[in-house]
């Protein structure tokens, strides 16, 4: 039995979801391999630390505090909220099997289009709209996630290009921008990253999760690889200390 | 909608909210932080961010599983600050050769705690929601809109990278 198997067996009884067959199997395992024992002594104790507690009343005068807090609390933005219609279905669910051969057929397309166009950091549009932060998000998976900064400060676009992720920056103005991407599952790889900002640069990749941290003026092209598992990925991006968009990008 | 009312500008659809998710978010927090008062700070901080940034949710997820993880991320932020705050004033025991006899309750939950904040958060969350708030896989699922699948794999390492920081610690059998 591989390592892993048995670790998988071992919380799965210190759970109470273990079948009998399984425990079977595990116990006839335990007897035969008694180094194993300090594992099943490590997780059992481990499991028994980690013990749901009971149910607490929040204490009456927290009800208070929170409506005190609210009262001087900032309203939410209405104009920087963007309903949306509907929830997008996972990719699985969306496309029956007919439709995939032309679903791959434009992802190819899309494919070809990018390496006739090779990188420039001039491929970054800039602002389009005046005014304050303005996000938009889109409904279709492979839709970029935009970041409209104001006409003042920038852009961020954020596309999904096969299993790659690219995302183009373009600020105007000094700006400390913080960009975090998390794969849901698998792993990210930062592949290329080309820039011209003015301002400094950060890197920081770790567990699956990318955080880019630069300061405007400037434009930079990041693009990271998916493995195959990381079906989607957490984007969020954080202008001079406002989250200005937290979505998932499938 | 609730969520959607608020957004309209009307105030009072947030307090149903807070009437709504205040006991829960309160447990989580309390169940993280071990403490009354650290608890009712991460709420309320939570409420209040969760307000503030209320243009900021999608409404085609779940509020709860936003504002959830919200709490869940102050609580463990004010863990964080007082972990630091304890670490300047006294050293904290790292090795042990009889770990049965050099911690008390207090420092297991500690360690544990310590433990929790070193995971990556998306594996923190799901140990925290299936080992504190008693949640099952399907539970969580539905709560991070994440396949059960991802949640047993999540689990998985989670486990494991806290068994290993456990044992590292010197908290071992």
């Amino acid at each position: 039995m591989k390592p892993e198997r048995v670790e998988e067996l071992l919380w799965e009884r210190a759970d109470g979801t273990i079948t009998p067959d399984e425990l079977a199997e595990l116990e006839a395992f335990l007897t035969k391999h008694p180094e194993s024992k300090d594992l099943d002594r490590e997780i059992s104790r481990l499991a028994g630390l980690l013990t749901p507690r009971d149910e607490v009343a929040p204490p009456a005068a927290l009800r208070e505090r929170i409506d005190r807090a609210l009262a001087t609390a900032t309203p939410p933005d209405q104009e920087k909220h963007t309903p949306r219609a509907a929830r997008p279905h996972r990719w699985d669910d969306r496309w029956p099997a007919r439709l995939l051969p032309v679903a791959a057929s434009l992802v190819l397309g899309v494919a070809i289009g990018y390496l006739l166009h090779p990188e420039t950091t001039d491929q970054i549009d800039g602002p389009q709209a005046a005014g304050a932060m303005r996000t938009t998000t889109a409904t279709a998976e492979t839709a970029p996630a935009i970041v409209d900064l104001g006409a003042d400060t920038g852009r961020v676009v954020a596309s999904r290009v096969g299993t790659d992720l690219v995302i183009d920056i373009g600020l105007v103005r000094e700006v400390a921008l913080r960009l975090e991407l998390e794969a849901e599952d698998g792993e990210i790889r930062l592949t290329r990253m080309i820039h011209s900002a003015d301002g400094p640069s950060e890197t920081n990749l770790e567990d699956a999760k990318l955080t880019v941290r630069l300061r405007g003026p400037g434009t930079q092209r990041i693009r990271v690889a998916l493995s195959e598992e990381a079906s989607r990925v957490l984007f969020r991006a954080t202008a001079d200390g406002t989250m200005v968009i937290e979505r998932w990008i499938e | 909608m609730l969520v959607e009312a608020c957004l309209r500008g009307e105030r009072r659809a947030f307090d149903e909210l807070v009437d709504r998710y205040e006991g829960p978010l309160f447990n989580a927090a309390f169940r993280i932080t071990g403490s009354v008062e650290d608890a009712m700070d991460a709420t309320q901080a939570a409420f209040v961010n969760a307000y503030e940034k209320l243009h900021t949710f999608d409404p085609t997820y779940r509020f709860f599983s936003w504002i959830y993880r919200i709490v869940v991320n102050q609580a463990l932020n004010v863990v964080g600050r007082r972990r630091t705050e304890t670490e300047l004033d006294s050293d904290t025991p790292t090795e042990t050769s009889n770990p049965e006899v050099a911690f008390g309750e207090a420092e297991v939950t500690g360690f544990l705690r310590q433990a929790l904040l070193e995971l990556a958060p998306k594996y923190r969350m799901v140990v925290i929601l299936k080992h504190l708030e008693g949640c099952s896989y399907r539970e969580i699922g539905e709560l991070l809109d994440i396949p059960e699948k991802t949640v047993k794999s999540r689990l998985f390492t989670a486990r494991q990278r806290m068994r290993v920081i456990l044992t590292e610690r010197g908290f071992a059998p």
